[in-house]
């Protein structure tokens, strides 16, 4: 990690066709905290998450990072995960966590190092994921929908890692559409629709 | 760290692995080739002239066949936003996405092409010219054939596209390739046809590597 990262949108709108998702949304995070994103389908979590990560720009608006109270670029600050899995086919686990420089312990997953990444179950192509956003060392996190396909064991895992982030001055942004059980945390909530 | 050679690894590492699905266009090339020759009734004068156009073209062929292969799993996957996420830029991405495509799905079509010219009954010394031309070539051709690839990346069914983008912008490199490797035999190295090749490959890197990074960004941003 490097340092206290501040993630603020100042009047965003998010529009994906004729559809206006998200309307003048202006959000300031520059404290350790989770800020848990919910609504329904299709009511653009991913879409105000990609924009959070610097991947998507907004229709109007801006989004702005900084490390340390000084002005930065998404890639120096964000670590996203997406909801679907982007682990490549035709690599094993360990190599693909390699290529992202990922640490197989870090998930729980040294046991399927010589697997092939499309032989993953749901669960554990999410585990892969994480992996990489763990090794990416980015003060602010952005999960979409991480408990999704994962067992109880899984969830725990994740909920203990949002924790120890945050515990370690980071920021995390999780769509869910189910609440993040972290204990002792600040939680923010932002009610999409 | 991600790097180009990191990059490299994993895309010959994938595509030896992928039972084959690389050598679309070299078995393309063989059936095009085959056939031509048979089409041609076998007459050895025409081969013979016929030989290098005819090889260009299937190597043309073959590689606009695989366009749709350079960037789209990436940019469909998310990997491109999350190479970039991981401080691995778009132009970076541009270039060694060009560089892997060539290497996977253009180098084995030249390697093999003086094999194919004995189909054709090609002396030697036209042989050296066309492989010569061919490698000099390969940049531009890897270039505007990936850049196509990169533009119609995020389409669901973006092969046609790709084709109808890259295919004109080859048409310079495919007349003067077909010049040199024929002006090989008459003039040798000092060729003017080889001179223009080049160039056309440095112009062709010069457009397709920050245009295919700009595509790469527009098309992460969806």
């Amino acid at each position: 990690m490097t340092g206290t990262a501040t993630l603020k949108l100042t009047d965003v709108d998010i529009i994906r066709g004729h559809r206006t998702l998200i309307s003048a949304l202006t959000l300031t995070l520059d404290r350790p905290q989770l800020l848990w994103v919910e609504g329904g389908n299709g009511i653009g979590k991913t879409s105000l998450l990609r924009t959070c990560a610097g991947l998507s720009q907004p229709a109007s608006g801006q989004v702005a990072w900084a490390l340390n109270e000084e002005s930065c670029k998404a890639p120096d600050a964000v670590a996203f995960l997406p909801a679907d899995t982007y682990n490549k086919s035709g690599l094993t686990t360990l190599e693909s966590a390699q290529f992202w420089g990922a640490d197989l312990g870090t998930v729980d997953m040294e046991s399927h190092a010589t697997t092939r990444t499309e032989r993953l179950s749901t669960g554990q192509a999410k585990r892969l994921s994480i992996a990489n956003l763990i090794a990416a060392e980015k003060p602010i996190w952005i999960l979409d929908e991480p408990l999704a396909g994962l067992d109880a064991s899984g969830r725990e895992d994740v909920t203990a890692l949002l924790s120890e982030h945050i515990s370690n001055d980071g920021i995390a942004i999780v769509a869910s559409h189910t609440p993040i059980p972290v204990a002792n945390i600040f939680t923010q909530r932002l009610t999409l629709g | 760290m991600i790097g180009v050679s990191t990059i490299l690894k994993r895309d010959v590492k994938r595509a030896a692995r992928s039972g084959g699905t690389w050598a679309y266009g070299l078995v393309f090339m063989v059936i095009f080739l085959t056939l031509s020759a048979i089409a041609l009734d076998g007459e050895m004068s025409t081969l013979r002239r016929l030989g290098v156009p005819l090889i260009w073209l299937a190597v043309t062929f073959a590689t606009l066949m695989s366009a749709d292969r350079a960037f789209s799993e990436d940019i469909k996957d998310g990997t491109t936003g999350q190479l970039w996420l991981g401080g691995f830029g778009y132009l970076e991405q541009a270039g060694s996405g060009i560089f892997a495509f060539g290497l996977i799905h253009l180098l084995p079509l030249i390697i093999t092409a003086p094999l194919w010219s004995v189909l054709f009954d090609l002396n030697s010394e036209t042989v050296i010219g066309l492989v010569a031309a061919l490698l000099l070539a390969f940049p531009g051709i890897a270039a505007f054939t990936a850049l196509a690839g990169a533009l119609t990346g995020g389409q669901g069914k973006g092969g046609f596209l790709a084709i109808f983008i890259s295919a004109p912008l080859l048409v310079p490199i495919l007349i003067f390739g077909v010049a040199a490797s024929q002006a090989y035999a008459i003039t040798g190295w000092a060729a003017v046809e080889f001179r223009a090749l080049a160039g056309l490959s440095l112009l062709a890197l010069a457009v397709s590597v920050p245009a295919t990074a700009a595509a790469l960004a527009a098309n992460t941003d969806r």
